[in-house]
């Protein structure tokens, strides 16, 4: 295996049984991620993207499929390895209203994870570490004894993204970590998370809705619909061409700047489809205006179109002109 | 006062900022400090009692209130003020003891039937039993199976508080186990008991410990009846319940006897709902501002 690669992840799917079904929220999800890069990964509400990040972190048990850590399989880990692996894999998580336990102190937040791990033999320690911590991430030291209610949105998220790198991992997934914030603050936090990943080597899953907030941070981009991949490659590349049918209704929702842009909006019609029992298919055939009988009776493959450029469409070729 | 201003005057910790608001509510804090006098009250009871409990006087048998004996003298000349105060002692262990008891044990069971989803169901079924049967019947068949006593009045009633308790922290884990920042500790690698102890409990104690006051004052009440129908405390001892009892025989001629015991009862079940209340407003987070 290539010794470049963080992460590796085969068929990954997750099922969640319902009533009235299994939910397919991930199906058959396949990527790698290089050591210092950013995977982004962009869909539309429900399409999977958070449920992926917390089953490669293992806070959700995979249904199928495996998943690869610095070459080392972690699918099916113990509660000892899984504990030591945790040093390793963090998160961010999206709403730092509700991430944050409202009766700790940011010092009690920051230190927590070093108290989890054992990581400070004595409390001067442990205050060296948060002050440290706090100064990396742009908290005022004067905060340390607020509580997350008494703090802006802006002011929370860096405690967040404190706690997932005081614990100095590899790897953090990042489920939709400036959704919540202001645009301004969305900024701040940007740049924060991007200075950390080129000081400290971080590799990112970048979850995300916003398309150029993913623009601005991957390197490369999965977009995915319904739980499956639908095209995934380097980031310029997907801004300048994209060949899904849905990649491009998706890239042509971005609103312009220039008012004489006349480019036309590709308007996707129907509903997102139910992601219970989905049916053997393409799942975005109901909504796609190219569809044939194919697309309707069979699940497209994850084809390499050019180097390095993944799409799943049956029809790729046709529409594109290739 | 803004937040800022609070904690110039009152240091950093969120008890202090709850211990600030119940102070805002005068009448709170009013049975606050009355409910600490009952409890000195009761520890002191032989220094401050101007008679021993059961002291009998028999040239001054049911005498009315006067200076000697400001709450008169019962049928075997005992001073009724002493045997008020002497019986704060049980009113305070029954009470206190009562929701103590009730309340660890019932927190407990309350927390792992709803972090165990295993255990749910046995836990929470088992304590039905017990919420199911009217109170009355339930605590008078349980105390004449095992005898009256005080201990075995303390843990009836304890048995029969239990469940409200598990219920009520069985619903708060339920919630806060959903949390995000309780996913977040497990990202973090937390074990279920630091989770638990350091998340979920400082999370949910607010209900319960409002649920504390507020039955406190139910379970003296119960004692009081349980006690007045001869399954509580038994005589010579004095309990303000059963001096009601006691009492009541005279009541035409001798109101006080059973009058002043009872005003005891209804004047601490008041005391304890009113900081019950003032700790719920007090608690609750959304009224911080």
């Amino acid at each position: 295996m290539d010794n470049n690669v963080m992460l590796s992840v085969k068929n990954l799917s997750k099922h969640f049984p319902t009533p009235s079904g299994t939910l397919h929220a991930v199906d058959g999800v396949t990527f790698d991620i290089k050591k210092g890069t950013t995977l982004g990964v962009v869909g539309e509400s429900g399409c999977g993207k958070s449920t992926l990040g917390r089953v490669v972190l293992h806070l959700l048990p995979a249904t199928a499929g495996q998943i690869a850590f610095n070459g080392k399989d972690i699918t099916n880990v113990s509660r000892g390895e899984l504990y030591n692996l945790r040093r390793q894999m963090q998160i961010i998580f999206q709403d730092p209203f509700s991430s944050i336990d409202p009766r700790m102190s940011v010092k009690q937040l920051l230190s927590e994870p070093l108290k989890i791990h054992k990581l400070a033999k004595s409390k001067e320690e442990m205050e060296k570490k948060v002050k440290e911590i706090m100064d990396i991430v742009g908290l005022a030291s004067r905060m340390a004894d607020s509580y997350a209610h008494e703090l802006d949105g802006g002011r929370r998220q860096r405690i967040g993204v404190g706690r997932a790198i005081i614990l100095n991992p590899s790897f953090i997934v990042c489920d939709e970590p400036v959704s919540a914030l202001d645009v301004s603050i969305q900024a701040q936090i940007l740049n924060l998370m991007q200075d950390l990943q080129q000081e400290r080597k971080l590799t990112y899953i970048f979850v995300t809705h916003n398309l150029s907030v993913v623009k601005h941070i991957s390197t490369e981009i999965m977009v995915m619909y319904l739980g499956c991949t639908v095209e995934k490659t380097n980031a310029k590349e997907l801004f300048s061409h994209q060949y899904h049918p849905y990649t491009k209704a998706l890239i042509s929702a971005i609103p312009h700047v220039n008012p004489d842009d006349n480019s036309k909006r590709i308007l996707l019609k129907g509903e997102l489809a139910s992601p219970i029992n989905p049916k053997e298919a393409c799942r975005f055939a109901p909504r796609c205006n190219y569809a044939c009988d194919k697309c309707h009776c069979q699940v497209p493959p994850l084809e390499e179109i050019e180097p390095g450029h993944f799409v799943a469409c049956h029809l790729v070729r046709e529409i594109n002109g290739l | 006062m803004s937040v800022y201003d609070r904690k110039k005057e009152y240091g950093n910790s969120q008890w202090a900022l709850v211990w600030m608001k119940l102070g805002e509510n005068k009448f709170a804090m009013v049975s606050f400090w009355l409910i600490i006098a009952v409890i000195l009250l009761a520890i002191f009871a032989p220094l401050i009692a101007p008679y021993p409990y059961d002291a009998q006087d028999y040239d001054n048998i049911m005498v009315q209130p006067n200076l000697q004996h400001p709450f008169g003298t019962d049928q075997f000349g005992r001073d009724i003020l002493s045997r008020i105060i002497y019986g704060s002692r049980y009113t305070v262990i029954i009470g206190f003891g009562t929701m103590t008891g009730s309340c660890i044990l019932g927190v407990t069971l309350g927390i792992f039937a709803a972090y165990y989803p295993k255990l749910d169901n046995p836990i929470m079924r088992f304590l039905e039993i017990f919420s199911n049967i009217p109170d009355m019947p339930l605590l008078m068949c349980l105390v004449i199976i095992m005898g009256t006593s005080l201990k075995n009045l303390l843990i009836c009633l304890i048995l029969y508080y239990t469940p409200g308790y598990a219920r009520i922290a069985r619903a708060k884990v339920l919630t806060l186990r959903n949390e995000e920042y309780v996913e977040a500790s497990i990202a973090l690698g937390a074990s279920d008991g630091r989770i638990l102890l350091h998340h979920i409990l400082p999370n949910s104690l607010a209900p319960i410990i409002v649920r504390f006051t507020l039955s406190t004052g139910g379970s003296i009440l119960e004692a009081a009846a349980l006690s007045y129908i001869g399954l509580g405390i038994q005589p010579p001892e004095p309990e303000w319940g059963l001096m009601i009892s006691q009492g009541r025989q005279f009541l035409g001629t001798y109101w006080y006897y059973s009058i002043i015991p009872g005003l005891c009862i209804v004047f601490l079940t008041y005391i304890l709902n009113y900081v019950g209340d003032g700790l719920r407003d007090a608690l609750d987070p959304r009224l911080n501002h």
